[in-house]
């Protein structure tokens, strides 16, 4: 079943191809570059700090992530049932609901949708399926007005970049270099107040906001019994997508799905708290379907999109499907020791951080992204952070041996591994290659040797290497005991 | 769509979506409940709505057009738009801010693009979270969704009566009473922190919330 | 009758720090144990596990089970190796309707050091003290998460008289050893043992404390290359000084 997961990937790639992606260029001068270190340490340690304390006002957080995870895993399990459920609620409330199988489907849907209403304007809110799809391009290539109005993704937009964090999309971003970018893009002299260049942004805006005929969100649940869409945001933004436009499109990945309202209390009281240390963002919208007759704002015409794009591949894997758990909140890029060595772009997806190196190349195949499974101390504190308890260490490792599997990891290095584990298997050898090793000695300074050879010159790269003892552990007790 | 759930059905190895599942997983209260009714709501919203930012102010039903009124005229905010309920109008409200030489008017009479011109909104809200110091907000015809959003001021009335405890009780309320044309939870003023952690307030939304308690 | 526990040295202790071996023996010797050390021990199959080649791994699990299971208790210096028996093996083996139990009984009685003393032994650190005051600092080895062991390891060291404590900035973040890890992606496991360096640094401490042979290497490795001074080294070796117990200079 995983060999035919991994192996060719059926829904459409992104628009920069994925065999290009060179994961070993990007991470080697993102790991060498201090400006983009200082940024992003500065942002996300403070929001794992803050996720930290938080929780802990809860009565049991590790529980309640039980709980959470739960929750999603039982979703999952019985998605086919939830769909049709989710339909009928959307429906009964007036709202249109379309299933979009691949990431064409979608984009191709949307643009209808605008032209069929007639559509010039759009304002879009934070979507990170939107961001997997590049739909705001393609409404650009389609002539349509199409503005990001999260503060991070408009910054992303008029720089023509990419987010690089799930939460905090410009955590890589530096303050004058967006103050440059404000200066060029407005025409104002530069000005480096942050307070400045928020108003200055608020008030471009605000006048999108009052004119737009197009709204679109995200979501980060939706609720199939009832058919409630839950967007959390603190800037606003969001709400003025459902709250102006007379047209209303929520694109919505298919594993967003929970099953009641009452869910929404266990995964409010979490992703707050874990995406940024707060217990509630500033707003938490929920709603659905057109607006009731006799109201004079909210969208009159409703449309929800719910998108595949792969993710059913990943649902058929037993191994795999927990990861669909994904709420998207950031905390294991906050936690991860990688995405605090290199940034966001390094993953060179819209997905970074360890949730990334899982579904990238679960999603646009194994062979592309092979470094990403690898490029992991597994240390864990991803799954410490998970508020609904992906055991993303035992994913990695399952991809690794996908990679062994499907001779993706190179046969030399499987050679190599393989010996190594015979030799293992003998005493006698295992013994006799410690003696080998402790040679080492003769040219070590001071007990510390500068140079290791092949393949294990990666090391003395970086740092030095401690001399093996003069005697072995088991030497020692020979002798003494 | 048939196609569709066809594969997601198949991808959970069956053929046919099922017409019935087991029931999700029980919300176990003793861990996911942070507020019970037993303590003193009022207290704990006001702690609580002031921790997140929202000035609070205790005030009643025959002095509210005074405290709404001295407030507004302090900050010189002028043009206003009012939710629509009972307990405005059993306060007088809008009569009694006009007096006071304002330019009040219902959100009924003013409408969504005016609205972006005003200098406040004055609302009701449909309930309030002590467990999270929140505001709620369910948009209506006479209620809105701009009132709230868009003015740089919102100021809201919340009547003790109407402080539950948990989140847990909204969504049974929601569930209850439906979210009709859609529920907010508004915990603090619109904010960003996008620009290298700056901390900036009022960014798309209110930058400033008053709460009379009433 | 003694109470008896095997050694599981590991064999990055066994060909580095054999003195961490050498101080767990003698310290659970002078505590009223009996330390065996079965001779034909290797390795407990993790570098292949966390690579993707399961058969080599389960392979050297079987022979790590078979070598044990005879044991009361198995004790390890090695936080990451403990976290393999406990918890990986149990993914090998859960199915297999042979090595399932065999693997459970192993599993149960397989401890990290400081975790055998404090859970096991009952051994209160506040009884022993070092010589002279002495400044330390503390890094959490990341696979003690897997174990479910937070603080107890910083706590145990700072109940040792004579200790004086400085935290270290992100403690909890890992060195960047992460085994073949370190030797694939040099650049991204630099950045991450830099960073170590520079909160270790920062603290002043004469000494760091680090529960695991494989981030000692890598720790101590780099203060070496850039010249930091701190004597990087493992909690048993403190713990014999302050118990007055001599260990040889090999």
């Amino acid at each position: 079943m995983t060999a035919q997961l991994i192996d060719k990937p059926s829904r459409s790639l992104p628009v920069l191809p994925a065999a290009d992606f060179d994961f070993d260029k990007v991470s080697v001068a993102a790991a060498s570059n201090s400006r983009l270190k200082a940024a992003v340490n500065n942002g996300v340690v403070r929001q794992d700090r803050g996720r930290v304390a938080k929780l802990a006002e809860l009565p049991d957080s590790d529980a309640l992530r039980s709980l959470a995870g739960d929750i999603k895993q039982h979703t999952l399990d019985y998605l086919d049932y939830y769909l049709v459920q989710l339909k009928a609620s959307v429906e009964l409330r007036g709202g249109h609901v379309h299933f979009a199988k691949t990431a064409d489907d979608a984009t191709q849907l949307i643009l209808k949708i605008a032209s069929d209403a007639n559509v010039k304007s759009i304002i879009k809110s934070k979507s990170m399926v939107s961001e997997e799809i590049e739909l705001a391009h393609s409404f650009e290539k389609a002539g349509f007005d199409v503005v990001e109005t999260d503060l991070g993704e408009f910054i992303v937009q008029i720089d023509h970049d990419k987010p690089s964090h799930l939460v905090t999309p410009i955590i890589h971003k530096d303050l004058a270099s967006i103050a440059e970018l404000f200066s060029k893009y407005f025409g104002t002299p530069y000005n480096d107040d942050p307070n400045f260049l928020t108003k200055q942004a608020r008030v471009y805006l605000r006048a999108k906001f009052r004119q737009a005929d197009m709204g679109m969100t995200g979501g980060n649940f939706i609720v199939a019994q009832t058919g409630e869409i839950c967007v959390v945001e603190n800037e606003g933004n969001a709400r003025q997508s459902v709250t102006s436009p007379r047209v209303l499109v929520s694109l919505i990945g298919i594993e967003k799905l929970v099953p009641r309202l009452d869910d929404l209390s266990v995964m409010l009281k979490l992703l707050a708290r874990s995406a940024t240390g707060q217990a509630m963002t500033v707003y938490t919208s929920l709603f659905t379907g057109p607006r009731p007759q006799g109201d004079t704002d909210g969208p009159e015409e409703f449309h929800l999109v719910l998108m595949d794009n792969g993710r059913s591949e990943i649902l058929a894997s037993e191994e795999y499907r927990e990861t669909l758990r994904c709420i998207r909140c950031g905390a294991c890029l906050n936690a991860c020791p990688i995405y605090r060595s290199i940034g966001g772009h390094a993953y060179g997806s819209v997905y970074p951080g360890p949730i990334g190196a899982l579904v990238t190349p679960l999603m646009q195949g194994l062979a592309h992204f092979s470094d990403l499974p690898k490029a992991s101390s597994l240390c864990g504190a991803c799954y410490d952070a998970c508020p609904v308890k992906i055991n993303i260490p035992k994913h990695l490792i399952s991809l690794r041996r996908d990679m062994v599997n499907q001779n993706i990891t190179g046969r030399f290095e499987q050679g190599v591994y393989r010996l190594w584990s015979r030799m293992l298997l003998s005493p006698g050898l295992y013994r006799t290659n410690l003696k080998l090793q402790k040679a080492m000695r003769f040219i070590a300074k001071k007990g510390f040797i500068r140079w290791t050879p092949p393949p294990a010159s990666g090391w003395t790269k970086v740092r030095d290497i401690p001399q093996p003892a003069k005697q072995t552990f088991g030497e020692w007790w020979k002798k003494n005991r | 769509m048939t196609d569709f759930l066809r594969t997601i059905s198949k991808s959970l190895g069956r053929t046919l979506v099922p017409t019935q599942v087991p029931s999700p997983p029980t919300i176990d209260e003793s861990i996911t409940r942070l507020v019970g009714s037993n303590v003193d709501l009022e207290t704990l919203f006001l702690t609580q709505a002031t921790a997140a930012k929202l000035h609070v102010e205790r005030s009643s039903i025959s002095t509210l057009v005074d405290s709404i009124g001295s407030l507004l005229i302090s900050r010189n905010l002028k043009k206003l738009v009012v939710t629509r309920c009972d307990l405005f109008e059993q306060a007088q409200l809008l009569q009694g801010l006009n007096n006071r030489g304002l330019d009040a008017k219902y959100w009924t009479d003013l409408g969504l693009d005016a609205t972006y011109d005003v200098d406040a909104g004055v609302t009701d809200v449909w309930c309030a979270v002590a467990e999270t110091g929140s505001l709620v907000v369910r948009a209506s015809a006479s209620h809105g969704r701009a009132t709230s959003l868009v003015p740089d001021v919102h100021i809201a009335i919340v009547e003790k009566s109407q402080i539950i405890p948990d989140l847990i009780d909204l969504m049974h309320r929601c569930k209850e009473l439906g979210t009709l044309g859609g529920v907010t939870i508004i915990t603090g003023p619109s904010k960003t922190a996008d620009i290298e952690m700056n901390l900036v307030i009022g960014v798309h939304g209110p930058g400033e919330v008053f709460v009379f308690l009433v | 009758m003694q109470k008896r526990a095997a050694l599981f040295v590991t064999c990055l202790t066994d060909q580095f720090y054999p003195r961490t071996g050498i101080a767990i023996t003698k310290i659970l010797e002078k505590l009223g144990w009996s330390v065996e050390f079965p001779p034909d021990q290797t390795c407990c199959g993790q570098p292949f596990y966390n690579n993707g080649f399961t058969e080599e791994s389960a392979r050297l699990a079987r022979r790590f089970i078979e070598i044990f299971e005879p044991f009361d208790y198995i004790v390890t210096p090695s936080g990451s190796c403990c976290a393999m028996v406990r918890e990986q093996f149990h993914q090998l083996f859960h199915n297999d309707a042979q090595w399932a139990p065999r693997m459970e009984n192993v599993r149960h009685k397989t401890f990290e050091f400081v975790e055998f003393l404090t859970k096991v032994v009952k051994f209160d650190p506040a009884t022993v003290s070092l010589p002279e005051t002495d400044t330390f600092t503390y890094h959490y080895t990341c696979h003690l998460r897997s174990l479910g062991i937070h603080d107890e390891g910083v706590e145990f060291l700072r109940k040792i008289g004579n200790v004086d404590f400085k935290p270290m900035n992100k403690a909890d973040q890992c060195c960047g050893f992460g085994g073949t890890f370190a030797i694939k992606y040099p650049a991204i496991s630099g950045a991450m043992v830099q960073d170590k360096l520079d909160n270790l640094k920062a603290t002043g401490a004469a000494t760091t404390i680090c529960n695991d042979a494989g981030c000692t290497m890598n720790i101590a490795g780099m203060c070496n290359r850039h010249q930091v001074k701190t004597n990087v080294t493992h909690i048993a070796e403190v713990m014999a000084k302050a118990m007055k117990i001599e260990l040889p200079d090999i």
